[in-house]
């Protein structure tokens, strides 16, 4: 069973085309004024158009589960290599010059889509080994449960003891607690769990309550450190799943807008002439 | 008194056929019914039981409807018939006596009416005499035979008498909303089918039913019912007793009119002619009564008494099918049968009617001289016979260029038995010396008749451990001469973890796995080393026969029968034979050496090691998934339902971890899969290549469902594809009610139907889901194992 990258391919494929894109266009920029309208930058804008539909075209690939026409993976790599392409082969439509206001949009568009792109890459390619780190082979569901014994047995021992015991418990429990907006805070600032009790917080907890439930109230925090380790693994990983899509937030809107926009590129093109 | 040509005791579907044949000929004939309903067999089946038209291959033939369907629709199908076509049906006609008179039978009935007739057909079956308990209170009302509607109950205490499967179907259903005992008068359950004992078990497990073991009931009250469990009296509740403790034909009865049985055990049947016509002339005997239970049969015997009486000669309604299954010989069916049970001993050991149920799945072919009929490691499982010329057998060993002709069968031999009884894949490819008719058997159908016919059990037994034995330890020498050592052969059946032996215990015998797998092991230490795992066809302890402790322990990781042989008995059998002492020492010696390197390789095969103990081994194509490259985008499970019209994902993203590998729960496509244990219509199947799938007649009985110990079937709801027109249909009200919205098992098939292969691999987008057969386990394991620590 092959194993197979496609990746190798599609790099050669990626500076073949580059090379054979390039050329041209620094031959003619020395012997002509570059710009979209000549023939050979009108030949680019339809290839850079044609390459954003097929880049698109992705999207409907992935969800068409029938199709047998290649697999997701050559799909994927194909679209990572032509969409890096995609960037020049518009630069060279352009000739350098940034003069057509819907032109500009588009390209500003066409960058950040390739941009982000290039971020979602880098993720899908660091993120799943970091991913496979914190979930340690314990799924969610099996995190959760044993979230909710190791509370379960905080709440017995904290039954039916001292204010200032229960006081402690019910803090302990409150870290746990979701806070505004949790799901997107998770993407960057660290997570509330994850403050650190330090060693004289813990005298200093040990010291307030009555001195036969200190006994109670250390295995109380130690339970309560194992259940803050489960809940960072958790928040982890929820974390690197939330890192892996949230590109996809920038990457697919602007590739609907960056759509849009080349369309009324080419009709405004072709019903004005080009604005100077 | 009016006078009929044919007088039909019982309604259900032999009688009604009957009936139903009589009047399109224009016979003057009268159904006697016992009780107020058609077909009470049927009738008192479990609301919308399936019942399947066995045997699929025989048409049903006359006047009467009958498909494959829901009890409800195959009752409804026939009360139609029988309004239809006027049958004339008398209810609450409970015949108590038969006797002749003036050369005609008079018949009568419990309310004391009488009926006259020139012929007599009792089609009575079997549930008009139900085996009972025989204690005080069975009388009283809520002791019932039978269970309406499962969903009639709820939260009562309901005790159910017996231990075959519909006792099990009954506790089973009513489980659900009930507290229910089980009384079983053995100490386990032994004669219900595998899967319904495995559920019952379970439940009990798990507290949904109380099981009483050698128990029974002493008396009855109203509301509970006192029990003696295992020589003590107990008193429990029971507001609902329900006896299925099986119903007999009743004999006394046929006895008593002069019929004749060929026997005294309860497997004896009446004896009849080829027309049914019992050995009081005129009377005949058809359907269960006979000892033919399925309903199709019933229903063709009832047609071909008719034709009988018309003057017409028919042939038995399997006679076409069969001429068209053995073609290459002449005359009758019979006529060909006898002749093939001249020539192959295997067939002389099962009679007729068993073998004209065998054939009518079995094939005949022809082979050219060298064609291949199997091959060795296919996971084809067909027993074949011999018809006429040679077959020759030739193994590849593990490992060698070239394979070595082991043995060549001549006409009335047979092979196949070894992945028969293993489930293994073919130990040996076969083929063709010269022009070659095989006679090619499917595993359920040769079950089946080894099941019934014990003779030919017992020969395809001795073929199994002669070849093994003799295969393994003395290559080469003939069958004939291991006889007396294999007839020594016991078979040993060892639960899940149970200990063969250990380390250092005396060494007494040798083993050979018929079905199962074992682990061998050694201490190391404080640690157990596992030296190596055996799968079926296997041999180990051979050291036994030369040394005399052992030197590693062996104990099962699955159910498993080893078939045992004791060191005296080859002993003895070596001492009286001393020319072949020779090859059984060499293979130990190689057995031995093979063990040393094993050991002193660290580390060999402990990635394999894992996935074994994990059972994951068992897959012949695992689906594992390289968490490193996993994105967690689910696009494998979204392509699952995408591909498969009832939208349900075959896979999930649970499973078995071992480093940043996942084996999913998807089908492993096991080497001994247990959903095909119990597949009632045979709908479950696996391909040469080993991929298990299930076919299209599956009537959804959710048998494999349970069977699996991994989860990996679903039970769906197959909806037909919703059309535009049918959704228009269904805004201005016409819904059509579809007589197919049932469910129906579905599990991964490694998208048989798509070509490019399975689309969870086929739409990953970063290539972290694989799929591996065992031998790319190793080094495509620790290939993805290593490159994690880069």
């Amino acid at each position: 069973m092959p194993v197979a990258r496609s990746g190798t391919l599609w790099r050669w494929i990626f500076a073949i085309l580059l090379i054979a894109l390039s050329a041209p266009f620094f031959w003619y920029s020395k012997h002509e004024f570059p710009h979209g309208g000549s023939p050979l930058g009108l030949a680019y804008g339809i290839a850079g158009f044609l390459l954003i539909l097929l880049l698109a075209f992705f999207g409907i690939r992935k969800r068409w589960y029938r199709s047998t026409w290649g697999t997701l993976e050559q799909w994927l790599q194909a679209h990572i290599y032509l969409g890096l392409l995609v960037l020049a082969v518009l630069l060279f439509h352009a000739g350098g010059r940034f003069s057509d206001a819907i032109a500009v949009t588009a390209l500003v568009l066409a960058v950040i889509v390739v941009f982000s792109g290039v971020v979602g890459a880098i993720l899908y390619a660091t993120i799943p080994r970091l991913l496979t780190d914190v979930e340690s082979n314990l799924t969610v569901d099996e995190i959760s449960d044993q979230l909710n014994q190791l509370g379960r047995q905080m709440a017995r021992i904290a039954s039916a003891k001292s204010p200032q015991f229960q006081r402690t418990y019910s803090q302990l429990m409150r870290q746990s607690v979701p806070g505004w907006l949790a799901g997107w805070r998770l993407l960057f600032s660290e997570p509330r769990a994850a403050t650190r009790q330090s060693t004289t917080e813990w005298s200093s907890l040990l010291g307030s309550v009555p001195k036969d439930e200190a006994e109670d109230l250390r295995q109380m925090l130690v339970l309560s450190r194992q259940r803050r380790e489960l809940l960072l693994r958790l928040i982890y990983q929820q974390r690197y799943k939330n890192v892996l899509e949230a590109w996809l937030y920038v990457h697919v809107p602007f590739t609907i807008l960056l759509l849009v926009m080349s369309v009324v590129h080419v009709a405004a093109v072709f019903y004005y002439g080009p604005i100077r | 008194m009016k006078h009929y040509d044919l007088l039909i005791v019982g309604s259900g579907p032999a009688g009604l056929a009957t009936a139903s044949h009589a009047e399109a000929n224009g016979l003057s004939y009268s159904v006697l019914e016992r009780t107020d309903h058609l077909a009470d067999t049927i009738d008192s089946y479990q609301a919308r039981k399936y019942v399947m038209s066995e045997p699929m291959m025989i048409p049903s033939r006359g006047e009467l409807p009958f498909v494959a369907g829901s009890r409800e629709s195959i009752l409804k199908a026939w009360h139609a018939h029988v309004a239809d076509r006027k049958l004339n049906v008398h209810f609450n006609a409970d015949v108590k006596e038969l006797r002749r008179d003036d050369g005609q039978f008079v018949l009568t009935t419990a309310n004391g009416a009488e009926y006259r007739g020139a012929k007599v057909v009792l089609a009575m079956g079997t549930q008009g005499n139900p085996r009972r308990l025989g204690v005080p209170g069975e009388e009283l009302p809520h002791v019932r035979y039978r269970l309406v509607d499962p969903a009639d109950h709820r939260d009562q205490d309901l005790l159910v008498v017996g231990a075959g499967d519909s006792a099990m179907e009954v506790a089973i259903a009513l489980s659900d909303e009930n507290r229910v005992g089980l009384v079983v008068r053995g100490t386990e359950i032994a004669r219900a089918n595998e899967v319904l004992t495995k559920e019952v078990l379970s439940r009990q497990a798990t507290g949904q039913l109380t099981i009483y073991f050698s128990a029974g009931v002493k008396q009855v009250y109203d509301g509970y019912a006192d029990l003696i469990v295992r020589g003590e009296a107990t008193r429990v509740p029971a507001e609902l007793i329900f006896l299925k403790l099986g119903a007999d034909a009743p004999r006394k009865f046929f006895e008593s009119i002069g019929v004749q049985y060929s026997g005294e055990g309860t497997d004896a049947r009446p004896i009849l002619s080829a027309t049914y016509e019992s050995s009081v002339p005129g009377l005949f005997l058809i359907g269960a009564a006979s000892g033919r239970d399925l309903i199709k049969l019933g229903i063709n015997q009832g047609y071909e008494i008719v034709e009988h009486l018309m003057g017409r000669d028919v042939e038995p309604a399997d006679e076409a099918v069969l001429r068209d299954r053995l073609p290459f010989w002449d005359g009758t069916v019979r006529e060909r049968i006898q002749s093939l049970r001249k020539r192959v001993p295997l067939l002389a050991a099962a009679d007729e009617q068993q073998l004209r149920d065998t054939f009518l799945s079995a094939h005949v072919r022809e082979y050219g001289d060298g064609d291949t009929i199997i091959r060795q490691n296919d996971y084809t499982n067909d027993f074949l016979i011999i018809a006429s010329g040679r077959v020759a057998l030739w193994r590849r060993p593990e490992q060698a260029p070239s394979e070595v002709k082991i043995v060549e069968l001549t006409a009335g031999n047979f092979f196949g038995e070894m992945s028969l009884i293993s489930g293994r894949r073919r130990t040996a490819t076969a083929r063709a010396v010269g022009p070659t008719r095989m006679i090619e058997i499917p595993r359920k159908a040769i079950l089946k008749l080894l099941a019934s016919a014990s003779a030919a059990r017992a020969l395809v037994d001795q073929a199994f451990l002669l070849r093994a034995f003799g295969g393994y330890l003395f290559p080469g020498v003939p069958e004939s001469q291991l006889g007396e050592l294999v007839a020594k052969a016991a078979i040993q059946s060892l639960p899940k973890d149970a200990v063969v032996f250990r380390e250092g215990d005396p060494a007494d015998a040798f083993y050979l796995i018929r079905n199962g797998m074992v682990k061998i092991s050694k201490r190391s230490g404080e640690k157990e080393v596992v030296l190596s795992y055996l799968v079926a066809g296997n041999f180990f302890g051979e050291a036994a026969l030369f040394d005399s402790t052992r030197t590693a322990t062996v104990s099962a990781i699955f159910p498993s029968d080893l078939i045992r042989l004791g060191k005296g008995d080859f002993d003895r059998f070596l001492a009286a034979h001393p020319e072949l002492r020779e090859a059984p020492l060499r293979k130990v010696e190689e057995r031995r050496i093979a063990g040393l390197v094993a050991e002193a390789t660290p580390g060999s095969g402990r990635i394999l090691e894992d996935l074994i103990r994990q059972e994951v081994v068992m897959g012949t194509q695992t689906l594992l998934i390289d968490e490193h490259k996993c994105i967690r985008c689910g696009n494998c499970i979204a392509a699952c339902e995408g591909v498969h019209e009832d939208g349900q994902a075959r896979l999930s993203l649970t499973g078995i971890h071992l480093y940043n590998l996942l084996a999913p729960n998807s089908c492993w496509q096991c080497e001994n899969p247990l959903c095909m244990l119990d597949c009632p219509p045979d709908a479950i199947a696996r391909d040469p290549r080993g991929e298990v799938y299930i076919k299209s007649n599956c009537i959804g009985c959710g048998n494999c469902e349970r069977n699996c110990p991994y989860d990996n079937i679903f039970m769906v709801h197959k909806e037909p594809k919703k059309s535009l027109f049918s959704w228009v249909a269904s805004l201005v009200g016409r819904t059509e009610i579809s007589d197919v919205d049932r469910t129906v098992a579905v599990k991964c098939d490694l998208c048989r139907e798509i070509s490019g292969g399975p689309a969870c691999v086929r739409h990953c987008p970063t290539a972290a889901a694989i799929r591996l057969t065992p031998e790319e386990y190793r080094s495509t394991l620790e290939e993805m194992v290593v490159a994690r620590n880069e």
